[in-house]
């Protein structure tokens, strides 16, 4: 008998991704621009050319053509219209979007894998860094000297307006964007984040904002610092409107990224990991992001209502036709200050685990470090008004804003304690995240007590607007949170790279950055205290030395941050291998290989115990 | 067990002797550097705020000492010289009476800083509004400064006229009320060595308060961005006697 | 890791830093004075020597040298040489020139012509000469101390006022530079042509050396706000920088 074998042909199995194989990052600029560009044609065909807020609509109509042609070009809305047409993703698709087996081609598309999205944050927060820093050297070059020799103060003031939101942008995503997205699924013992489409979503949001915040500078700036306070924001040129698109783009973003921070962490932690369990960075990330739910909605009020004034004749703000410039100041501080501690406690979280590796102590005081974040973040939404103790408003207000205020040096305080009792009696092993972690104390306690000052009300009177609030706030944005996220990218970058960031690049780095920020900032504080205000392109000559000062300090810092640039590129694919867990680190992370799977885990951990178990005999080997 | 007791009241002991040392230096550098470092005093709202700086500068002295303390005592003593992961140190979770000292002080800290504060703010507007209050009207505008006397007010061929001034005259020792608003976008009217500030608003009237106890010449800044020329909005306030203040004032032509 | 091995490490991460920050800082130095000449601007105005001249100054005679200044004001920005290469706003008023430079511790023969037509200012206090030689300036060859020619009456439409030049600028601790004009309106501007322009000639006496910044009071410019916006808050239209050397 003879046996025949037959060949037939197995048609492969359906490829994933659909559509998807075809967008990414340039499909993305494409649609943008040509969306943009139809809208800007639209809008300047059918309005009244005559009307009062004619370019500023056709300005806001073609942000908004950018917006919706990039999320379109880059797929945002793409599984939105399938389900819509009954055909929801299959496995395949959804594998395809996660990035299996794309190499580096999945950091250019919409990405669901919540590690690439956290790699994509750090670039997008180099290149915010990067630009908000080019802004700052125009600034501290400009006022090397009286008199305005480098740039008109109209320039001057765009660079300023819009070096504060780059920075701020970057500062809010610069701990919270990269490693709340890369480590906090791992570390609670997730698979990815819970609504991994929304993740990337949030990235590229936040991608599509950019082009606008930079537009702006294009199309004459905007000069009314990034406070963009009313009455001057309704006077300002078109750069404003780009400006406010700018951020109501972002505040979608942030909204996004909460809402999934905070799901991951109370819905999909694994099997065992109690909430007393949770790595504290876990905490700071979850309140971090629940405080910016909170807060972020005002910023899109208060642009909203801002734009509204220009474009459609409202008076919201304008004093003269029934509304309030106060009722502007009211709305954005409302967002202002919580953000700040949106800022704020990732950054910590991240260099309070840096403190528990690297002394090998447990965390001091787990819960009343919790409470005293919470406090913080709870108390910070009761402030916003001491930024306004000189605009007049409510004046009988200003005790109870006094008394919140300096309320808020206590849970302040609580984070010094538990820093400082996790170092006490530890083996403190210097490599490079513990350096940032020793400059923020220096720097965070003297841009902590400096706020104190501004909160009492005689000294503000002295103080707000002057030097001194600029020098108080950049020794906390720079000296505290720029700190905590390099130490938090040294700490992570061997997981993410499989290498260690170069050690002496780092310390060199280190060490630019620190003195650089010590000494241009104090200098600052002093002009400040004599009595330069804050804002001015050009001083009287008594304030000539301390400028000098700190335009060096400032380029101190930048050869600083580029010694960093060079660490991080030159060690990404030359560094020297660390292997998954170099630093013997104890959260979930670092007891996944690396590179990390696509899936996290082989199989789901079932966790018995907290984190920071270090001088602890093992309950079970 | 002996021997960590001995560590740690050895570090106890250094750091101890360490925090005093940076507290003293902490409180001489707050006494002598902060009146140095700030503007000349020219009112008593300016002397008030100076002497509140310089409080809370020795109020926060030990607790910035304590923090370089410790943290100087853990570089020095607590760092791992050796190759490779360090060992683990002492599980140490928690400490409950320190916790609970921690807290309690820093809350009393806040409450002194606090009392002091809420009650130089309650203090401050004693001695105005007496009978020989002076007012004068602020106007600010992009991008300067004008004052303008309503004690001057009177008429001339039917136009309202009154003194008004590119610069502020002040006399000495009297009680000032500003009346101030502004022609266009916020303003930020500060007398820098007269420690007061506040807003100039479009359509708006706001106001404050000061008595000048010092003769001379001081400076007025804008501290509210408010444009192209925000940077040069800057005058200057001369202080006088209240007679040479009557002769300038009534040898100053009046304007509309 | 053997000691070539690191040494080799070490030369390595010390000649990326410094590449680093050299590459970083040649990158930022271009796009630095790439944004910062983006900003168009004419040659600067100098004053035009006249020799020296006897001036009272509080009542003393002085001897200064002295020098002249010559510029004008437009309803428009489509006059010839104007400081504004491309022309990016052509309806928006202007002066004729943003950057003046005369030299310290003289005095000053100014001549502004004004083309533009005007209205009312929303300060008074502008219509008033102030800081001059004098404390009085020339409009078409009339004396006087303030823009007022019918007295008790500042609506007729010959008070009304173009602009003005007012100049002031803090510079350490000596004494201050303030010198504000008032521009009377041009009655014979029409729609196609600038009309005869309205001369206004004061003097006014530089001290220290410093750059000092004037621009003009009156709302010419747009927005809803008090009309400071566009032009007047734009650099180079209605406002400049005067250095004194």
């Amino acid at each position: 008998m003879t046996s025949t074998i037959e060949h037939s042909t197995v048609s492969a199995p359906a490829l994933g991704g659909g559509i998807y194989r075809r967008l990414n990052f340039g499909t993305a600029l494409i649609a943008g621009v040509v969306f943009a560009v139809i809208a800007w044609w639209v809008a300047h065909s059918l309005l009244d050319s005559d009307g009062r807020g004619f370019s500023d609509q056709v300005m806001v109509i073609t942000a908004v053509g950018w917006v919706v042609g990039f999320e379109l070009g880059i797929g945002a809305f793409t599984s939105i219209g399938k389900w819509f047409t009954g055909r929801d993703q299959t496995h395949a698709d959804e594998m395809y979007l996660a990035g299996k087996d794309a190499g580096q081609a999945r950091y250019w598309r919409f990405t669901t894998d919540h590690k690439v999205v956290g790699v994509q944050y750090i670039v997008v927060t180099m290149i915010l860094l990067g630009a908000g820093g080019l802004l700052a050297m125009g600034i501290r070059t400009n006022l090397l000297s009286p008199g305005n020799h480098f740039v008109n103060q109209q320039i001057y003031n765009s660079f300023l307006s819009v070096h504060g939101m780059l920075m701020i942008l970057a500062l809010i995503v610069a701990v919270a964007g990269p490693w709340a997205n890369f480590v906090v699924p791992i570390m609670v013992g997730a698979r990815d984040m819970a609504f991994p489409r929304l993740n990337a979503l949030s990235l590229w949001t936040l991608v599509a904002a950019i082009p606008l915040l930079l537009g702006s500078l294009a199309v004459g700036g905007n000069d009314m610092g990034w406070v963009t306070q009313a009455p001057i924001s309704n006077q300002s040129g078109v750069g404003f409107d780009l400006f406010a698109m700018a951020i109501i783009t972002f505040t979608v973003s942030t909204t996004v990224a909460g809402v999934n921070t905070i799901c991951t962490v109370l819905t999909m932690r694994t099997k065992g990991m109690t909430l007393e369990r949770l790595p504290i960075f876990v905490w700071a990330s979850s309140i971090a992001a629940a405080l910016g739910l909170y807060a972020f909605p005002f910023f899109l009020v208060v642009m909203s209502l801002n734009i509204s004034d220009r474009m459609n004749g409202t008076s919201f703000f304008i004093a003269s036709e029934g509304g309030t410039g106060w009722l502007q100041e009211n709305l954005f501080w409302l967002m202002g200050h919580p953000e700040v501690y949106v800022i704020l406690l990732p950054a910590v979280g991240a260099l309070l685990e840096i403190t528990t590796v690297f002394a090998r102590k447990p965390l001091f005081s787990y819960r009343t470090s919790i409470a005293g974040m919470a406090g913080l973040a709870g108390l910070s939404v009761l402030v916003w008004a001491h930024h306004m103790f000189t605009t007049g408003w409510a004046p009988a207000l200003g005790g109870p804003f006094m008394v919140t205020t300096e309320m808020i040096s206590i849970p302040t305080g609580i984070i010094f304690l538990v820093l400082l009792g996790t170092l006490w009696r530890g083996n403190i092993w210097m490599r490079l995240p513990m350096y940032w972690v020793f400059g923020f104390i220096s720097n965070f306690i003297v841009g902590g007590i400096t706020g104190i000052y501004l909160s009492d009300i005689p000294v503000d009177n002295q103080m707000h607007g002057t030097m001194f609030v600029v020098a108080h706030f950049h020794y906390v944005f720079v000296g505290s949170v720029l700190f905590g996220a390099i130490g938090a990218l040294c700490f992570w970058y061997p997981k993410v790279t499989g290498r260690f960031l170069d050690e002496r690049m780092g310390k060199i780095s280190f060490w630019l950055v620190f003195i650089g920020t010590n000494v241009t900032f104090l200098a600052m504080f002093v002009s400040g205290l004599r009595g330069m205000p804050r804002r001015y392109s050009s001083y009287s000559l008594i304030f000539e030395h301390m400028n000098t000062v700190s335009t060096i300090g400032a380029y101190v810092i930048m050869a600083g941050m580029l010694v960093l640039l060079g660490a991080v590129i030159s060690s990404w694919n030359k560094g020297e291998p660390s292997g998954p867990n170099p630093w013997g680190s104890k959260t979930l992370e670092w007891l996944v290989p690396t590179p990390v799977p696509l899936e996290n885990f082989e199989v789901l951990p079932v966790i018995t115990e907290d984190p920071y178990t270090y001088g602890e005999a093992r309950t079970n080997s | 067990m002996t021997s960590e007791k001995t560590t740690t009241s050895r570090a106890i002991v250094t750091i101890g002797i360490l925090w005093v040392l940076l507290t003293a230096a902490g409180v001489l550098v707050s006494i002598y550097a902060t009146p140095w470092l700030m503007p000349d005093s020219a009112s008593n709202t300016m002397h008030m705020g100076i002497l509140t700086m310089i409080i809370f500068s020795v109020a926060a002295a030990p607790v910035a000492a304590l923090v370089y303390a410790v943290v100087l005592y853990a570089l020095a003593k607590w760092r791992y010289t050796g190759e490779g992961i360090p060992p683990d140190g002492p599980s140490l979770r928690a400490n409950s009476p320190l916790t609970m000292v921690w807290i309690i002080g820093s809350t009393a800290l806040t409450l002194f800083l606090l009392v002091w504060g809420l009650s130089l703010l309650a203090s401050d507007n004693s001695g105005q509004g007496g009978a020989n209050e002076m007012t004068v009207n602020v106007t600010g505008q992009q991008w300067l400064w004008s004052f303008q006397y309503p004690s001057t007010a009177s008429t001339q061929n039917g136009t309202p006229v009154s003194v008004s001034n590119e610069d502020l005259y002040l006399p000495v020792n009297t009680p000032i009320k500003f009346n101030v608003t502004s022609k266009d976008v916020d303003h930020g009217f500060w007398i820098v060595q007269m420690g007061i500030k506040i807003n100039a608003i479009p359509d708006t009237i706001t106001t404050t308060e000061v008595t000048p106890n010092k003769l001379g010449d001081y400076d007025i800044r804008c501290t509210e961005i408010c444009g192209l020329n925000h940077s040069y909005m800057t005058t200057k306030v001369h202080v006088l006697t209240e007679k040479a203040f009557s002769n300038w004032l009534a040898a100053q032509p009046k304007h509309f | 890791m053997n000691n070539e091995g690191e040494s080799m490490s070490r030369y390595r991460s010390i000649a990326i830093s410094i590449a680093s920050v050299a590459v970083g800082a040649a990158a930022i130095t271009l796009a630095g004075f790439g944004l910062a000449s983006a900003a168009p601007h004419q040659a600067t105005l100098v004053g035009t020597p006249l020799g020296r001249e006897t001036v009272s100054v509080n009542g003393k005679a002085q001897k200064l040298n002295a020098v002249s200044l010559t510029m004008s004001a437009y309803p428009d920005s489509s006059f010839t040489n104007q400081p504004h290469s491309g022309n990016a706003h052509p309806d928006w008023v202007s002066y004729s020139n943003d950057r003046l430079e005369v030299p310290a511790h003289t005095v000053v023969h100014m001549t502004i012509k004004n083309y533009d037509g005007g209205g009312n200012l929303n300060n008074d206090f502008f219509r008033n000469v102030i800081g001059t030689v004098g404390g009085t300036a020339k409009f078409d060859g009339v004396t006087a101390k303030s823009w007022n020619p019918t007295p008790g009456d500042i609506t007729t439409s010959v008070a009304n006022i173009g602009h003005t030049f007012t100049l002031r600028g803090t510079i350490g601790n000596g004494p201050r530079l303030f010198v504000s004009v008032p521009l009377p309106a041009n009655q014979t501007l029409t729609d196609s042509s600038y009309g005869q322009p309205v001369v206004v000639s004061f003097s006014f006496i530089t001290g220290a050396a410093g750059v000092y910044n004037w621009n003009c009071e009156y709302p010419c410019g747009g927005s809803r706000l008090g009309q400071f916006g566009e032009a007047m808050s734009t650099f180079g239209y209605m406002s400049g920088t005067l250095t004194v050397k």
